[in-house]
């Protein structure tokens, strides 16, 4: 019996406190959406989970805006704001962006994208991480807030990187006044014509 | 046209159960520059009355080659260390030498708190005699009772009396001397040509009467009563880590950072502390200085280092006012005060005229007002009130400085509303 307990002591010593617990909540949307996520658009949109989004027979989540009539702006942004107190954190995501424009207008675009935002505790957004796919046109464009990261391919892939690491790619942020970060699926068409 | 995201599996990990530093902001900076060093005082806004004491003070003339006093104003402000400021209101030049009254005085109104630390006194001699300064307080527009009184012998030109009391104060205070004149023997009190609504004499000691026609050439040297302003910063160091970060020592490698306070504390995860950081600009010279803080911890990766730039600027409107005993020239400024516009005419050697030759109008912090080159062949400068952006500037006290090639000329504008 002494021998099991002391055993038991060492295994405690060398773990104590490493505990990975994720932040997000329903982050695999194996819930419905409206439990940890809030949504908000303009225009016509399609924000909805699915089990045919990829192959592996779970659920997966969409925001899709579609360009449904001939003047019709708007996007569709599923989201989730997390508090966080240091920024030591990974995120990962599997994602498959699409932004797709064919009339060659050059103010016309349209960007899908992961956005993660750093905010500070007033809710300001101060700055971005985007993880995107857009057509020729879109605006989007590095800054010392703006972090562009371009999907890789139209399929589906995984984005993992740590937060601090990532904070390093935006001067203009300071990682001290970090004290939240908001997770967007994120999708959106702009017309000028 | 056409946007979407599809989405799985996004997870937010917290990795961390390491303590880590983190330091906000990347550089502490101070800084401290022009007119902060030396100034002229400000003027009092009320005008007290005094009763009329009957008293013969005259003038006498003085003796040629002794009405440039500035070598030897110079020489008394450059023993001080840096960091104090010399509050006068003469102009720097002799021009009378009063006598007949045995008490003469100044009464200063700094805007912020200061020790007096000296007195600077000056007297035009012709024999010796003992003599005594006082440092006063302001008690209803008359100097109240001596905080220190110091015995002197009195000497030609300026007289360098160290007070020894640390006599603080934030407010009016009085300088006053007790200096016995006589004629024709001296000593007389040196003045300058105009002026005159902050200096007194006494016959008594104790009922003072203005005088509306000069400065009395009474100066003090003071110093900050405590840290000097704009010194202080505050270092956020937060634990931008997991576990408890444990601050074991705060330490810096110059000594012009005087204070680190606390050094020694604890930080949850996410929390943060502020860390008050003091630098001292006294014994530094002008010019941009870096130091390093280093903040040891148990943070895995060692100490962290945190840089400090101080940027030092001292410029004092009489420092550079230096003279050519070689060198005479004359300048005039009329109306004094004025009200729309000045002219400021001189009459200068040719030789003293050079390209970077020109005449600077200054506030009575040493800001820069306005700047006139000065050609060759000119000899009138017309300042019309105005600063540089062609702005008017606000009524009161203004200083030119006339920039030749060998000496400096500086005077005092008066600027009526």
């Amino acid at each position: 019996m002494r021998r099991i307990l002391g055993f038991v002591g060492v295994l405690v010593f060398l773990f104590p406190a490493i505990i990975y617990s994720n932040l997000l909540t329903n982050g695999d949307f194996e819930q419905p959406l409206t439990t940890g996520w809030l949504q908000e658009h303009s225009g016509t949109v399609t924000i909805d989970r699915a089990i045919g989004y990829d192959t592996d027979g779970n659920y997966e989540a969409c925001a899709n805006k579609d360009h449904v009539s001939g003047f019709e702006d708007g996007y569709a942004r599923l989201y989730q704001v997390v508090d966080v107190s240091i920024t030591n954190v990974t995120f990962s995501c599997d994602a498959k962006c699409e932004g797709y424009e064919s009339t060659n207008y050059s103010k016309n675009w349209a960007a899908g994208a992961i956005i993660i935002s750093y905010l500070n505790a007033s809710n300001s957004t101060l700055g971005e991480t985007r993880i995107y796919s857009c057509s020729p046109d879109c605006p989007w464009v590095n800054s010392a807030t703006v972090h562009l990261i371009t999907a890789s391919n139209a399929n589906w892939n995984n984005y993992s990187f740590n937060i601090n690491d990532e904070l390093t790619n935006l001067s203009g942020v300071d990682p001290l006044n970090v004290a939240k970060i908001k997770i967007s699926l994120y999708s959106a068409v702009t017309h000028d014509y | 046209m056409r946007a979407k995201v599809f989405a799985d599996d996004i997870s937010l990990i917290v990795v961390s159960t390491v303590p880590t530093v983190g330091v906000s902001p990347d550089t502490l900076e101070f800084e401290i520059s022009n007119g902060s060093k030396k100034f002229f005082a400000v003027s009092p806004e009320s005008q007290e009355s005094f009763p009329v004491v009957q008293s013969l003070i005259m003038s006498v003339p003085m003796k040629v080659g002794e009405a440039k006093m500035n070598e030897e104003r110079e020489g008394d402000v450059l023993l001080l260390s840096k960091g104090d400021d010399t509050l006068y209101y003469d102009d720097g030049t002799r021009t009378q030498s009063w006598y007949g009254a045995n008490y003469f005085g100044v009464k200063f109104n700094p805007s912020k708190e200061y020790v007096v630390k000296t007195a600077l006194v000056n007297l035009y001699m012709t024999s010796s005699n003992n003599c005594n300064v006082s440092i006063c307080p302001d008690v209803g527009g008359s100097p109240g009772t001596a905080q220190e009184t110091i015995s002197f012998t009195a000497s030609d030109n300026w007289n360098s009396i160290n007070f020894t009391s640390n006599p603080t104060f934030s407010g009016p205070f009085w300088i006053t001397c007790f200096v016995p004149t006589a004629n024709p023997s001296g000593p007389y009190f040196g003045g300058d040509a105009s002026g005159g609504q902050y200096s007194y004499y006494s016959l008594d000691g104790s009922t003072w009467a203005n005088m509306s026609n000069s400065d009395l050439m009474i100066r003090a040297v003071v110093g900050p009563s405590g840290p000097i302003e704009d010194t202080v910063r505050t270092m956020v160091i937060k634990n931008i880590g997991g576990g408890t970060l444990n601050v074991t020592g705060i330490s810096v490698n110059q000594s012009w950072v005087t204070s680190l306070s606390p050094t020694t504390f604890s930080l949850t995860s996410g929390q943060s502390k502020n860390v008050a950081v003091t630098a001292s600009s006294i014994g530094l010279s002008n010019g941009t200085h870096y130091a390093t803080i280093t903040i040891q911890s148990n943070d895995s990766m060692g100490a962290y280092s945190q840089p400090v730039k101080f940027v030092v600027d001292w410029v004092g409107i009489e420092e550079t006012e230096i003279s050519s005993a070689a060198l005479t020239f004359t300048v005039k400024n009329f109306p004094n005060p004025f009200g729309e516009k000045v002219i400021i005419q001189f009459d200068v050697p040719t030789s003293e005229i050079g390209k970077d030759t020109q005449l600077e109008i200054f506030d009575i912090s040493g800001r820069t007002i306005r700047v006139f080159p000065i050609h060759s062949t000119q000899s009138v400068i017309t300042w019309d009130g105005r600063d540089n952006t062609s702005n008017r500037v606000a009524h009161g006290i203004y200083f030119y400085k006339l920039k030749l090639k060998t000496c400096v000329k500086t005077g005092k504008l008066v600027l009526m509303k």
